[in-house]
């Protein structure tokens, strides 16, 4: 297994992936499409780091996230978590545990008709002790910010509120990291902008890993780190401010430049003293009129 | 609060008056829609926007008929929704409706097939449905040349939707309702769809009605604009003006734009930047024009001419090349922050642009689709 430079195992480790679905591998034997979905692709995830998995639509990035907790194996090259190769079906249980993962639409995974059971129902499946259920369930709830709507029927949930109660479902069973996959694709803004927040304040408060993939650029800014998938392999990797230095080639790989980086770019390159740290609308705003107040 | 009265359009081709609606599915009846009157002129790129439960669903299912009005009347293209004696087939061929990720619905073997499925139960003549089948891929860019024999499912996510799309195109609808038309589309995928939607209201005069939550997309589509608030119609207006108004719109639990936003931000903080700016190049010019209220990488011009916010004067035209700021990167220096911050409110009050040009910006002639809305239309 690879270490990484300063010695630790890493908690995800994914080496030189390939994976193609089953019904492209019909076709390549066939030899009509051969092209797999992901090609040799390798990444390491330490714990505790907040990671933006970026990629236009078909690009890849929810396969390898699918990838890393043994819910798709790779048909080539492995995938480590915590050191535990998730192609060993003893271990696929634990390495669900301890990685979570939230998907695009909440209600394919919410099951229980009342708001707590549902968080509930892992551990209870588990056989926790009642008072830890408990206890497991409060934090869980109050850490995404839903604790006074435990008692209400889920549908009766916004579309935002339904998604903090798929997150509060795996808070609940204490994951090392949690992957979002697209899980702000079927809000509203208000709501996306929220679920952002709250990844970077479980990231912050409880130094959970996150993975959050998406197609939307505006969604990365929060992120430590910023890996642009493109036709199966990894094409980028850096910081939001980096990769958002140039925008032409994030246009090229399909992505959607939100008009105030476009903006930014174009002052950058006329004399305003604009940091390229300045990513979020509050940065750009104190790049732009400084950082005290003028009052 | 609620417009007394719609506002005059020369020919609307879907015409609202008093329009309510209750749902009957619990004991106590929920107005979804409370007493909306308003005009959509013909060939008019629309967009209907509101928070989750706002009404505005509910307000286009009305318009092809999938629900009927409880109080109020609706005139779609001279066919009177309320009368249950209307030919719904009829109403539901002129008025085009494309849900929520269309693609789901795509059934058949092949894009032709796909796109065959309506005018074939119109019972249209071969020839013709082949015809219309044609020109509907042609117009969304798929040509029926590459397209027509191909599988659905081994289309990108984009061209399937573009597919649904020309199997409304094909019942050649005068009225095209788009829900959310490019969620989860990418940014390749988001362009061409806007391309083609553009083109079928230029060459087919199609009237577009558009439901959604992308305020970009809406700035950058929309002629008009109308905002829902709990089954209430809250104000309508042109783009530039709805997205002015910051402060109201989150009220109605909507955002605004990035690049509005951003501008709101900077007004916070004491810089009277004009409300109507609305596009990326709007934003940039006026920037350039008034340099002087925000940091810049070459200060030396400011500290030796303080007076450099002289009213009408534009700011140094020295720009910095791009290299130096590449070399520079991210260093705003503690001297570049003392000297913004040294700039008093009472400097910026005095200068003209916060008043009179300032509203000279305001009275800048806008392409308005319609009679533009005056104050006095809301009460």
């Amino acid at each position: 297994m690879a270490q990484n430079s300063i010695g630790l195992t890493p908690l995800l480790d994914i080496q030189q992936v390939t994976y193609s679905y089953p019904l492209q591998k019909t076709h390549a034997e066939e030899g009509t499409t051969p092209s797999p979905v992901l090609r040799n692709v390798s990444l390491q995830i330490q714990q505790g780091e907040y990671v933006a998995l970026l990629g236009h639509n078909g690009s890849g990035k929810s396969t390898l996230a699918r990838l890393c907790n043994a819910l798709l194996l790779p048909d080539a090259g492995r995938v480590f978590v915590n050191g535990q190769d998730t192609r060993d079906s003893t271990k696929q249980q634990s390495i669900r545990h301890q990685i979570g993962m939230v998907f695009q639409n909440p209600d394919n995974q919410i099951i229980a008709t009342v708001v707590e059971d549902d968080v509930a129902w892992s551990l209870a499946l588990q056989g926790f002790p009642i008072s830890m259920i408990r206890e497991r369930v409060d934090t869980a709830l109050a850490a995404v910010g839903i604790e006074h709507l435990r008692h209400m029927p889920p549908h009766q949930l916004s579309g935002g509120q339904r998604q903090r109660l798929a997150i509060a479902g795996i808070l609940a069973l204490r994951p090392n990291c949690i992957i979002a996959d697209e899980a702000t694709s079927m809000l509203d803004p208000f709501s996306r902008q929220e679920m952002v927040t709250l990844l970077s304040h479980l990231h912050q408060e409880f130094g959970i890993t996150i993975i959050h993939v998406t197609h939307l650029l505006e969604e990365v800014v929060l992120a430590q780190r910023v890996v642009i998938m493109e036709q199966g392999q990894i094409v980028q990797e850096g910081t939001p401010a980096t990769i958002l230095r140039d925008l032409e080639r994030l246009r090229a790989l399909k992505l959607i430049i939100p008009d105030t980086f476009t903006l930014t770019a174009r002052l950058r390159a006329t004399g305003f003293a604009l940091s390229s740290e300045a990513v979020t609308i509050d940065a750009i705003e104190k790049g732009l009129v400084g950082a005290e107040s003028n009052y | 609060m609620r417009l007394k009265r719609g506002l005059l359009v020369q020919n609307p081709i879907i015409k609202v008056e008093h329009l309510s609606h209750h749902y009957e599915m619990s004991q106590q009846p929920k107005k979804a829609l409370d007493d909306i009157t308003l005009e959509i002129a013909r060939g008019s790129c629309t967009a209907i926007i509101g928070f989750n439960g706002s009404g505005k669903s509910t307000l286009v299912q009305h318009f092809n008929g999938l629900l009927r009005p409880t109080e109020g009347s609706i005139l779609v293209d001279g066919i009177n929704v309320g009368d249950r004696r209307i030919d719904l087939r009829a109403l539901r061929q002129r008025v085009g409706m494309l849900f929520q990720y269309p693609e789901s619905q795509l059934f058949e073997q092949t894009v032709f097939a796909d796109v065959a499925f309506g005018p074939r139960r119109m019972h249209m003549g071969r020839r013709e449905v082949r015809t219309r089948v044609q020109s509907a891929l042609d117009s969304v860019g798929l040509p029926h040349q590459h397209y027509s024999s191909r599988s659905p499912f081994e289309l990108s996510g984009g061209q399937r939707r573009r597919v649904a799309l020309a199997g409304i195109i094909a019942m050649s609808p005068t009225i095209l309702i788009l829900d959310e038309p490019t969620i989860g589309l990418d940014g390749e995928g988001r362009a061409e769809f806007y391309m083609h939607l553009q083109r079928l209201q230029r060459e087919r005069g199609v009237t577009v009605i558009i439901v959604s939550h992308d305020m970009s997309e809406v700035a950058k589509l929309a002629d008009w604009v109308f905002v829902l608030y709990q089954g209430q119609l809250m104000t309508q207006g042109t783009p530039r003006d709805i997205f002015m108004q910051d402060d109201r719109l989150r009220e109605w639990g909507l955002a605004v734009p990035p690049l509005q936003d951003l501008l709101s931000h900077v007004r916070r903080r004491g810089i009277p930047a004009p409300l109507d700016l609305l596009t990326v190049d709007e934003v940039f010019a006026y920037l350039q024009e008034q340099k002087h209220f925000f940091r810049l990488v070459d200060q030396q011009d400011r500290r030796k001419s303080p007076e450099i916010a002289r009213p009408g004067m534009v700011s140094d035209g020295t720009s910095v090349s791009s290299e130096m700021y590449l070399n520079e990167q991210d260093a705003p220096t503690e001297r570049m922050i003392a000297l913004s911050s040294a700039r008093s409110r009472s400097d910026l009050r005095q200068h003209p642009y916060h008043e009179s040009d300032l509203e000279k910006t305001l009275k800048r002639p806008v392409v308005h689709a319609r009679l533009p809305a005056s104050p006095d239309d809301e009460r």
